[in-house]
């Protein structure tokens, strides 16, 4: 648990956009709760690899792999890469396993090949004459997109290096005191690579079409924190250490303590303003939707709200910016604008 | 209480002390903003005087802990085996209160509009495939966000937020038993 609760922290954290991957309900339902059921599904697949199951519990598994094929792009490509990694080396695993496994890839092959990522890919970018056009660009070549993803990879990686560092630190500590038999080197190896792998070609898609927003750097950081803490923790493990079974209880209570200290200092941190803004977009929720037919005709000015981990506010003063549009369209006004910040 | 613990934990203290005193700026960096909220004053404004009670009110704190922890290795191995689980229940259960807090607290924003404004007009099925014909295709979402057509998203929205953290966790559990525990009941134990 203690370790579950580090880890989990630590993915949170080290996303490069943790208001727009875990706290915001477009983003979450995107990344983070994509994110959140690849783990699942992958948890639930190997604990009950050697099980055998009723039909019931087995149609649960198919419709969570199924399920957890249909996230973001990155999610696809990581979670075919991983499964198929586990296809090909659990080969003594139960049948249900298998058939699971081949569920979620050709789940997020489907996701992949839906009409609407083509046709999105082939739309201007924020109404300028840009347009992306996914064929063009891999006939320019695969290569030069392979050591950007890489480099992308590293570079966002070096960013967060303080917790990779953590979990390194923590992970090795706990192999250290724990006394399971480790991975064998292959088994090992092939784990750590199967995340590297996933990590860096999950962000070919959006190396290819040069459409990189900050936050989808989560998903693939979300992996390497995983590789880190297992390789350090499989070190750990090698030191082969005869430690008191109270010192391991002790560094496990200090584990959660320091997950729950990261917390409490991102919760002091940041809680006013997220309060301030509740207030405010609760204030100019009810000022907007109170108002009549008439006066939502035309253009309708308010104010705007800071957004979280973004320099432009929800509302700004150009009607036509998209934001502006789609709040317009939620409370049925004609144009919207904002000049001020709310009070 | 015994002679040796009572000189025991005051040197301690004493230690905890001067070590606290040489790299005072640091600590006060890191606790002046509570005293700020506490008191309405920085501690680095305060009189020297203050400023070494704090140190040594600090310096007592991490002494209380330092025994704890050395009476709980002094407890029996069920006893402490039952506090190290309720400390990691506690430090989930704290974690998950902070995160709900901030989830909970959140306010739609930018694509919230207008995936609320199209689900609405348009019904779960209907919003899946046009968003699945026109705009991506990450099926799992959508059919989520279809749901605000059904059902009054302002209620329920951050509901996923808090439902991210709580499987994410979920998760890792479940790969760390599979990864871990097995090993342990295949008899790998040193």
């Amino acid at each position: 648990m203690s370790a579950a609760l580090m880890l989990t922290s630590l993915t949170y954290f080290i996303s490069p956009k943790i208001w727009e991957v875990f706290f915001w309900s477009s983003g979450a339902l995107v990344y983070g709760l994509g994110i959140a059921c690849q783990l699942f599904v992958f948890g639930l697949f190997l604990l009950t690899r050697n099980m055998v199951l009723k039909n019931w519990q087995k149609a649960v598994i198919y419709l969570c792999a199924i399920v957890a094929g249909g996230f973001s792009e990155l999610n696809n490509i990581s979670i075919i890469i991983m499964a198929v990694s586990a296809i090909l080396f659990l080969r003594c695993s139960q049948s249900h396993t298998r058939i699971a496994l081949l569920s979620v890839v050709l789940s997020a092959s489907i996701s992949l090949m839906m009409p609407g990522n083509y046709h999105i890919a082939q739309s201007p970018i924020n109404g300028e004459e840009i347009r992306l056009d996914v064929l063009a660009t891999l006939s320019k070549g695969l290569f030069p997109a392979l050591g950007s993803a890489f480099s992308l990879l590293i570079e966002y990686a070096l960013s967060k290096y303080e917790f990779f560092l953590i979990a390194m630190f923590i992970f090795f500590v706990a192999g250290s005191v724990v006394a399971i038999e480790p991975f064998s080197a292959r088994t090992l190896t092939l784990i750590i690579a199967t995340l590297i792998v996933a990590s860096w070609m999950s962000l070919m898609v959006n190396v290819l079409v040069e459409y990189i927003p900050t936050r989808v750097l989560s998903i693939p950081l979300a992996w390497l924190v995983i590789a880190v803490s297992l390789f350090a923790f499989q070190l750990g493990l090698s030191i082969r250490s005869t430690v008191n079974f109270k010192i391991q209880l002790t560094v496990f209570c200090l584990v959660s303590v320091a997950a729950v200290w990261m917390w409490g200092i991102f919760y002091r941190e940041n809680i006013q303003t997220i309060d301030r803004i509740s207030a405010q977009w609760a204030e100019r929720d009810q000022a907007l939707s109170a108002l009549t037919s008439d006066q939502r005709k035309g253009m309708v000015t308010t104010c705007g709200i800071e957004v979280l981990g973004s320099p432009t506010p929800d509302i700004t003063s150009d009607p036509l910016f998209e934001a502006n549009i789609v709040a317009a369209s939620y409370y049925q006004l004609e144009q919207v604008i904002a000049f001020e910040m709310c009070p | 209480m015994k002679k040796q613990s009572i000189i025991y934990s005051f040197l301690l203290w004493t230690a905890n002390f001067f070590l606290l005193d040489a790299i005072r700026a640091q600590l006060f960096q890191w606790i002046s903003p509570s005293f700020e909220a506490l008191t309405g004053m920085s501690l680095f404004g305060r009189s020297e005087v203050i400023q070494l009670l704090v140190v040594a009110l600090v310096a007592v704190f991490i002494s209380i802990i330092i025994i704890l922890i050395i009476c709980y290795w002094k407890l029996s191995k069920q006893f402490s085996e039952q506090i190290s689980y309720w400390i990691a229940l506690l430090s989930s259960v704290v974690s998950f209160g902070l995160v709900a807090r901030i989830a909970m607290t959140m306010v739609i924003r930018r694509d919230d509009y207008s995936e609320i404004t199209e689900a609405r007009g348009l019904g779960v099925l209907q919003f899946l495939l046009v968003y699945m014909k026109y705009n991506t295709g990450r099926f799992s979402s959508v059919f989520l966000k279809g749901f605000y057509s059904v059902f009054e998203p302002i209620h329920y929205i951050h509901f996923w937020l808090v439902a991210t953290f709580l499987l994410t966790f979920a998760g890792y559990v479940l790969l760390i038993r599979a990864l871990l525990y097995k090993s342990t009941d295949s008899s790998n134990i040193r």
